[in-house]
């Protein structure tokens, strides 16, 4: 119950991942609130304040990148993860041109990759 | 290594080619100019020969005239009325009549530089009179030293002929007394009766200076390359250029032409017209000089001239000719030689740039190969690593929701596991292709990089209406990266220059390069549609992009913005809406110091 009390959103275009992630956060006593577009996120972060924001990095319309710096603007104190299955990771890291990530995840990940970003 | 040994094949098969043609024209010119003096040089003799004949045509009238001058002489004297005065004056003294006489032969003697002598004979054989050519005039030869002639060949002639016939005598040397007078004195004499209205006779005789006579026939023509002869019937020289061989009949060793050529050569001299013909010892033109005046049934002594252009000459005078024109040859063909490698050289370069643009075309093909591919690999990572995560989450559920510890279950979640990982490892390999790579020993000459850009950005707008500037300074300021990395930034940003100029416009982009403090800055502008002020601040963003689906992946600025940062460096844009853009890459130089 390592995350109890600690607020979390996930976003992705897949409610499949949405369901997984709720399951491995949640088992850790976390609060977990999930969405799947630029839309539902922009709702949820400007009423609740997050301890962390994991965002997938291909989304519709939109990159998870941008997603991110949106979310930035309304919970400055949130950790800002990017889930990707596209990109290199490294790269992504180096392409943080805003400065905003506290990590990323290559997809696919396991449990423990997953846990250990928060820890 | 196959290409090479080809290419090197190739490269020697042109140059044999080159120089079997610079051959062939050195050699059509060499036998152009081989020809060429061939003609002049028969031109020349031909030239000679027409001289000569020329020559020999004018020995034979001369040689006509003097004898009708002298004919004609010797009948006016005899109608003299002081030659009858003289023979009618019986008178052993000196007479007046004679006095007179004596004047008109010496005014004879005087005009007509070819006589020697003028003498009257009794018809004993007694000199009457005789007036000679001395050596500055004419000379009365004093009664005293008068001589008898009675047996002299010219006057037992003279004294059977009827009144007004003439007597010629061959061209031969005079004998005084069986011996060859010396110097040789060569002379032709002529001779006829004379009668006086008393009823006297006499013999008036001419005798021609033949030494001058010969002279005068070969005066012309010795002027003239070759060898040029008088002969007499016989073939024994009247004059040949060596005069030792001159009049040789009178002596023990005797020359003639049949001798000192050949026979057959003699044999074919024969005949009254101008020939000529060639034979061993070179070519001959000849003809026969006759005196016209002579009486049919009299022997006509003839005089033949032979010009002959002697093998020494011809070579003598092919010399300078051929000089001259393996001259000529020679200043051309080096001249052809050097055009022919300066052409060669061209050609090679030509042909390396061809090379070198096809090989370029060969890069951008690459490189856009290259694009394409991270695009796939991008697509694919994605098509593929999702799927895969999910997978794998609901693995991770299943295996929590299984009721109890199963060991044979536990087996098969960790196969299933090692497959993903499996699949997810060769994803990760596909996506090395879409990122950079840093290393921040490597160090080159930024003007080798920004060289190859302009080459292949001229390659490319060739295509288009776009132009192309580069200039830059300081190339061989040494900046930090990798090369290859550098090359895909630049290119990435022309390309983003070509596509944000309209196809219906004249465009323009620039490469700029200078070195400012210890960053070297690369400017790549354009004058396309711009970038709004909306869309300015995403474009380093990952895949962000304004191009159409399938021309763009929007991982080119974002990745160009990683690598340069990665190197210490900066990328900036400025842009305006209609006017074009200008992408600023500043690059840290190279530090020796940094190495260590």
């Amino acid at each position: 119950m390592k995350l109890k009390g600690k607020k979390f959103l996930f976003i992705d275009d897949e409610e499949v991942l949405l369901f997984a992630y709720r399951y491995l956060v949640e088992a850790e006593g976390a609060e977990v609130h999930t969405a799947t577009d630029l839309d539902s996120t922009l709702a949820l972060v400007k009423t609740h304040q997050f301890d962390y924001v994991i965002s997938d990095f291909n989304m519709p319309m939109v990159t998870g990148y941008e997603v991110l710096v949106k979310v930035r603007e309304f919970n400055s104190s949130a950790k800002l993860f990017i889930i990707s299955g596209t990109v290199n990771i490294d790269y992504l890291k180096k392409a943080d041109t805003h400065n905003i990530l506290s990590g990323t995840l290559e997809k696919p990940f396991t449990r423990e990759k997953l846990l250990s970003l928060f820890a | 290594m196959g290409f090479d040994s080809l290419r090197f094949n190739k490269g020697m098969g042109y140059l044999l080619r080159h120089v079997f043609i610079t051959f062939f024209v050195v050699a059509l010119l060499g036998t152009y100019f081989y020809q060429r003096h061939q003609t002049i040089l028969n031109d020349e003799l031909s030239a000679i020969i027409d001289h000569q004949t020329e020559n020999i045509s004018d020995v034979d009238r001369h040689f006509s005239r003097i004898i009708q001058t002298a004919a004609q002489d010797l009948s006016i004297i005899a109608g003299l009325p002081t030659l009858s005065n003289f023979l009618d004056s019986k008178a052993k003294q000196t007479t007046e009549a004679e006095q007179m006489f004596i004047h008109a032969l010496k005014s004879f003697v005087q005009i007509r530089e070819y006589y020697d002598q003028l003498r009257l004979l009794d018809m004993k054989g007694m000199d009457l009179v005789r007036v000679n050519w001395g050596s500055k005039g004419p000379l009365v030869v004093p009664r005293e030293k008068l001589q008898d002639k009675s047996t002299r060949t010219y006057f037992l002639e003279a004294k059977k002929l009827k009144d007004d016939q003439v007597y010629f005598s061959e061209l031969d040397l005079n004998i005084e007394n069986g011996k060859v007078e010396i110097p040789h004195n060569p002379v032709i004499r002529l001779a006829r009766r004379v009668k006086s209205p008393g009823g006297r006779e006499a013999i008036l005789v001419i005798n021609i200076f033949g030494q001058k006579l010969l002279h005068s026939f070969v005066e012309k023509a010795e002027k003239l390359p070759g060898r040029f002869f008088l002969v007499n019937e016989l073939g024994y020289y009247l004059h040949n250029p060596d005069e030792t061989k001159e009049w040789s009949q009178y002596y023990e060793y005797k020359y003639n032409i049949a001798k000192d050529f050949s026979q057959e050569t003699w044999e074919k001299m024969i005949g009254p017209m101008v020939k000529s013909f060639g034979r061993p010892e070179g070519l001959w033109v000849t003809r026969e000089v006759s005196n016209p005046l002579v009486d049919p049934n009299y022997p006509n002594h003839k005089i033949r001239a032979l010009f002959l252009l002697d093998q020494e000459t011809l070579v003598k005078l092919r010399e300078p000719i051929l000089k001259e024109e393996l001259n000529k040859f020679t200043v051309i063909s080096i001249l052809i030689i050097l055009g022919s490698a300066f052409i060669y050289r061209l050609m090679i370069q030509r042909r390396k740039l061809l090379q070198k643009e096809i090989e370029a075309q060969a890069h951008i093909q690459n490189l856009s190969k290259l694009a394409s591919l991270g695009t796939l690999a991008a697509g694919i990572s994605h098509e593929i690593n999702n799927p895969l995560a999910i997978i794998r989450a609901m693995a991770i559920m299943l295996k929590d929701k299984m009721p109890m510890q199963d060991a044979v279950a536990e087996k098969l979640f960790r196969h299933q596991d090692e497959a993903i990982e499996r699949v997810a490892t060769i994803v990760r390999g596909l996506k090395s292709l879409t990122g950079p790579k840093v290393d921040l020993v490597q160090n080159f000459p930024i003007g080798e990089v920004l060289h190859d850009m302009c080459e292949l950005s001229k390659l490319r707008a060739k295509q288009s209406r776009i132009t192309i500037d580069c200039h830059f300074l300081d190339g061989d300021t040494l900046v930090m990266g990798d090369r290859a990395q550098l090359h895909q930034v630049i290119m990435g940003l022309i390309t983003n220059a070509f596509d944000a100029i309209p196809e219906d416009k004249n465009g323009t982009v620039i490469l700029e390069g200078h070195l400012d403090l210890d960053r070297y800055k690369v400017v790549i502008r354009d004058n396309g549609i711009g970038i709004s002020e909306k869309n300015i601040e995403k474009i380093f963003d990952p895949f962000f992009s304004t191009k159409p689906v399938g021309k763009g992946v929007g991982i080119g600025l974002s990745f160009a913005q990683a690598y340069i940062r990665a190197i210490g460096g900066e990328i900036r844009v400025n842009s305006e809406i209609g006017k074009g853009s200008a992408f600023t890459i500043e690059l840290p130089r190279f530090q020796q110091e940094e190495k260590l």
